[in-house]
């Protein structure tokens, strides 16, 4: 609540200064010179004239200190702004003395000083704010406070604080804690608010314009004015960027006005009510802000009728559609774009996408969609436009079927279904697509005229006999895998080996005698024992012999006993198996020419064997 | 053998819910898939989908499974899928004539119709072997070619006469075994570290760091049915790449899944 508003005196301190400006203004034909004075003098006007704004009783008029509270009544757990502002020619101020507050307690507190001066004048404006928080409930007090200033002590009067129990709601003030003035009050004052809406009783989601006028007998203080709207909680809301003006003539009275106009779309049905719309106009130098405010509107919203078509999806107004497609021409199985634009007036930025019609073997997918709104004489009118790729799935002169939208004409009172023209598509087929692709009959039901070409994907297959469980091979598997790739390399080299043995077998005689002369010998050895007519000692020395030559790679014939030594001597064998030979040989000789007992021959055979054995390793190792 | 008795109860539920033609007792993958069969041809396709999906769960890997398993999410309209299953179909089938034609189709229908860049040599030669042969077949037949090499060397030691044909054919052959061990290896590493995978989500933001839009840079844009490959997977984000790598992003992990799951 404020104590300072007294505006009588605003209209004292404007008239005034338009009477002024006007002066100056006459003047200023008249001597250019004033000109340069003329801003001045107004601020000096101004502020002389505002200064009077605060004299709204004699005893504040004569007191530098004043008081005021943002309200009246509070909740025990609440809290009260209480601001002291110290007003004069000092440059000094000291805090007011609050030692003397006994019902509440300073939660907190600020300080803001203003000091101007004007053609060597100084005045100065100290304002104390203090949030008080009540130490009881029932009627409570702010006590006197005293203020030093100068060389006088002020003291302000006390404030009754009404402080109801914990949890009571109270209404809260306004947030500027500007009283508002009814628009009826004001008429004939030099400002003043209307608020108007353009259909009472309009059905759900019609368009309404809520006007809001700002009357202007005079020019406002500097500053801007701001409007605050009302919340409108049950409409969608647009607002009107461009804010006609005009002059009219009010009891008596020349005003210009200005209309600020918004857009409403009732969301809910029943009786509505629109809380009042505020203008605060910003005070001058020294006066306080003017807060005005509308009438609360009710509008009772209708419910649309019941007999609405299946595919109404709640637009409002009067509307056109139009359909286009991106292409002419296209591919199978290529996307063109479906452009749908919904123009007209009324909810244009709620509006939903028609449905498209049920087409066999078309594709659509995701849409976007953007709105374009404008205003013609207030009314709010714009295109909203849905585009969605759509493939066509065969080939053929096409025609994309008309797509019916449904709207509530308002100003009919019926339901109106409109539709766009069919969209003609020639759409070739795909060379790309496999052969194999089935051919079907055309669907009847699609709307669409063409040949068919591709419509669907091969029929699923029967279930398979056993249906696999891996896709890989197991770790055995891996090890036969390895194994396949590395016998082979070993029957390669196999072979290679036994080949290269066979070749120098034929090629190499040495070679042959050498691989060959354990296993003749042997034979010669067995023969002689399985046979009853040969003398088992001349098959001994044969053997022998017929061994050591093919080891020595030398004839047979001819090889006398010394020969042999020598050679074997030659061949580095050592000397215990070479006189082994020499004994053996001896041994054969007097066997062969001087009969031996069966016993005896059996012993040289089986000494050849044995000798034959121990050579072949050593002549075996040293080859 | 878990999965399988899984699976069994899981159609006992699913045949019970849906009034499917067979008894929960005689229910195994086989009888399973044949009633997915039918729901399909009754045009029940999400019911189809579901068993087809509780197969696979199980275990079940096989090429005319992922075949009517893509057939049904095709008809769903969920392209992604569809590529998907095809995909995994023709891996285990790559010369089934049905899948590729079905393939074809599902994708001409993709929003993002990509065009191919130039591959290299090896990458083209692995796409020609994965049109024809699994990587199972590939290694039989190179398998195949070393043993025919062996014998041809062997024929050549031992045949003075044969020695020169077939060392030459050997030699011939060996290039033939090169080439195909390089496409298996590279087949093989491409498989582990970029495999294929294939967007699954209706539309997806391609980000220049694995987090959405609001903390990277949307690089472009893909939608269902989109083959890429994967070049890194962090958890909950994979990067993904198109066509000869020229494309990259991070795409969220349940926008793409794999053709071949590890």
């Amino acid at each position: 609540m404020c104590k300072t508003v007294n505006n009588s005196l605003f209209t004292i301190h404007y008239s005034l200064l338009t009477i002024i400006t006007i002066w100056l203004d006459t003047r200023l034909k008249q001597d250019t010179h004033y000109s340069i004075n003329k801003f001045i003098l107004i601020i000096i006007l101004t502020t002389l004239t505002g200064s009077m704004l605060p004299m709204d009783s004699l005893v504040l008029a004569q007191s530098p200190v004043t008081t005021k509270v943002d309200r009246d009544t509070i909740a025990r757990n609440e809290q009260v702004t209480f601001t002291v502002t110290v007003s004069g020619d000092f440059l000094n101020i000291p805090n007011p003395n609050m030692s003397s507050l006994q019902d509440f307690v300073v939660v907190s507190s600020s300080v803001s000083t203003q000091v101007s001066i004007v053609n060597g004048e100084m005045s100065s404006q100290k304002v104390f704010i203090y949030r008080l928080q009540p130490l009881a409930e029932g009627v409570l007090t702010i006590s006197p406070i005293e203020v030093i200033v100068g060389s006088r002590i002020h003291k302000t009067a006390p404030i009754e604080i009404e402080v109801l129990p914990d949890g009571t709601i109270i209404t809260p003030p306004d947030t500027d804690s500007i009283p508002a003035e009814s628009a009826d009050t004001l008429i004939g004052q030099d400002f003043f608010v209307e608020a108007e809406i353009s259909n009472q009783s309009p059905y759900l989601s019609e368009q309404l314009i809520y006007t809001f006028r700002i009357y202007q007998a005079i020019q406002f203080p500097p500053g801007q004015p701001d409007y605050q709207p009302p919340p409108f909680t049950d409409f969608w809301t647009s607002e009107i960027v461009e804010q006609p003006h005009y002059n009219t003539e009010t009891a008596g009275r020349n005003y210009l006005v200005t209309e600020v106009n918004t857009v409403l779309f009732p969301a809910n049905l029943g009786s509505l009510t629109i809380d009042p719309a505020g203008l605060v106009i910003p005070g001058g130098l020294l006066s306080p802000d003017i807060r005005l405010e509308s009438k609360p509107i009710t509008v009772d919203i209708r419910p649309l009728p019941e007999n609405a078509p299946g595919n109404f999806s709640g637009a409002v107004g009067e509307f056109d559609i139009r359909a286009s497609l991106s292409d002419v021409e296209t591919k199978a199985n290529e996307p063109v774009t479906l452009f749908i634009e919904i123009e007209g007036t009324g909810n244009v930025e709620t509006l939903t996408e028609p449905e498209l019609p049920d087409l066999a073997n078309w594709r659509f997918f995701e849409s976007q969609i953007s709105t374009e709104t404008h205003t013609d004489d207030g009314i709010l009118s714009g295109i909203r436009t849905f585009e969605r790729l759509v493939v066509p799935g065969r080939a053929g002169e096409l025609e994309f079927p008309p797509i019916d939208f449904t709207y509530y004409n308002p100003h009919n009172e019926e339901y109106q279904t409109i539709s766009t023209d069919p969209i003609p598509l020639t759409v070739i087929p795909d060379d790309s697509l496999p052969v194999s692709i089935s051919i079907a009959a055309p669907d009847t039901d699609s709307g669409l005229s063409g040949e068919p070409v591709i419509l669907d994907v091969q029929h699923i297959k029967a279930v398979p006999v056993s249906l696999s469980t891996t896709s890989g091979v197991s770790m055995g598997g891996w090890l036969f895998y390895i194994s396949c790739w590395i016998l082979p390399l070993f029957a390669v080299g196999l072979v290679y080996l036994f080949h290269s043995r066979q070749q120098r077998l034929k090629q190499d005689t040495a070679y042959a005698r050498d691989q060959r002369a354990k296993r003749r010998a042997m034979k010669t050895l067995d023969n002689a024992k399985q046979s009853p007519t040969i003398n088992e000692a001349g098959a001994a020395g044969k053997a022998l012999l017929g061994y050591l030559a093919d080891k020595l790679n030398t004839p047979v014939a001819g090889l006398t006993t010394t020969d042999l030594v020598k050679l074997l001597q030659s061949t580095q064998l050592s000397e215990d198996l070479v006189n082994r030979v020499n004994n053996l040989l001896l041994q054969i000789d007097v066997g062969r020419y001087a009969p031996l007992s069966a016993a005896s021959d059996a012993s040289i055979s089986d000494e050849t064997k044995q000798l034959i054995n121990d050579l072949e390793k050593s002549l075996g190792k040293r080859r | 053998m878990k999965q399988l008795m899984g699976l069994c109860i899981g159609l006992m539920s699913l045949t019970l819910f849906t009034t499917s033609l067979v008894t929960a007792q005689d229910v195994g993958p086989t009888e399973a898939m044949l009633v997915a069969n039918q729901h399909y041809e009754a045009g029940e396709y999400t019911d189809a989908t579901h068993i087809y999906e509780s197969i696979v769960a199980a275990g079940v890997q096989d090429n005319v499974l992922y075949y009517n398993l893509g057939n049904a999410y095709y008809k769903k309209n969920d392209l992604g899928r569809a590529i998907l299953n095809y995909r995994r179909a023709q891996h285990l089938a790559p010369r089934d004539g049905d899948t590729a034609a079905n393939l074809a189709v599902a994708r001409l229908q993709t929003l993002d119709q990509l065009e191919k860049t130039e591959e290299g040599l090896l990458t083209n030669l692995v796409e020609v072997a994965e049109e024809w042969l699994t990587l199972t077949e590939a290694l039989m037949w190179a398998l195949i070619l070393w043993l025919l090499i062996c014998v041809l060397v062997i024929m050549a030691i031992l045949s003075t006469k044969l020695r020169r044909v077939s060392l030459w054919g050997g030699a011939i052959l060996g290039v033939f075994l090169l080439i195909s061990l390089f496409s298996i290896g590279n087949r093989y590493y491409l498989q582990q570290t970029a495999p294929v995978a294939v967007i699954v989500a209706q539309d997806v933001d391609i980000t220049s760091g694995p987090g959405s839009g609001d903390q990277y840079l949307i690089e472009f844009n893909l939608h269902s049915g989109a083959e890429v490959r994967v070049l890194e997977s962090r958890p909950n984000w994979r990067r993904i790449a198109l066509s000869g790598n020229d494309f990259q992003g991070w795409v969220p992990a349940e926008a793409v899944e794999l053709v071949i799951v590890p």
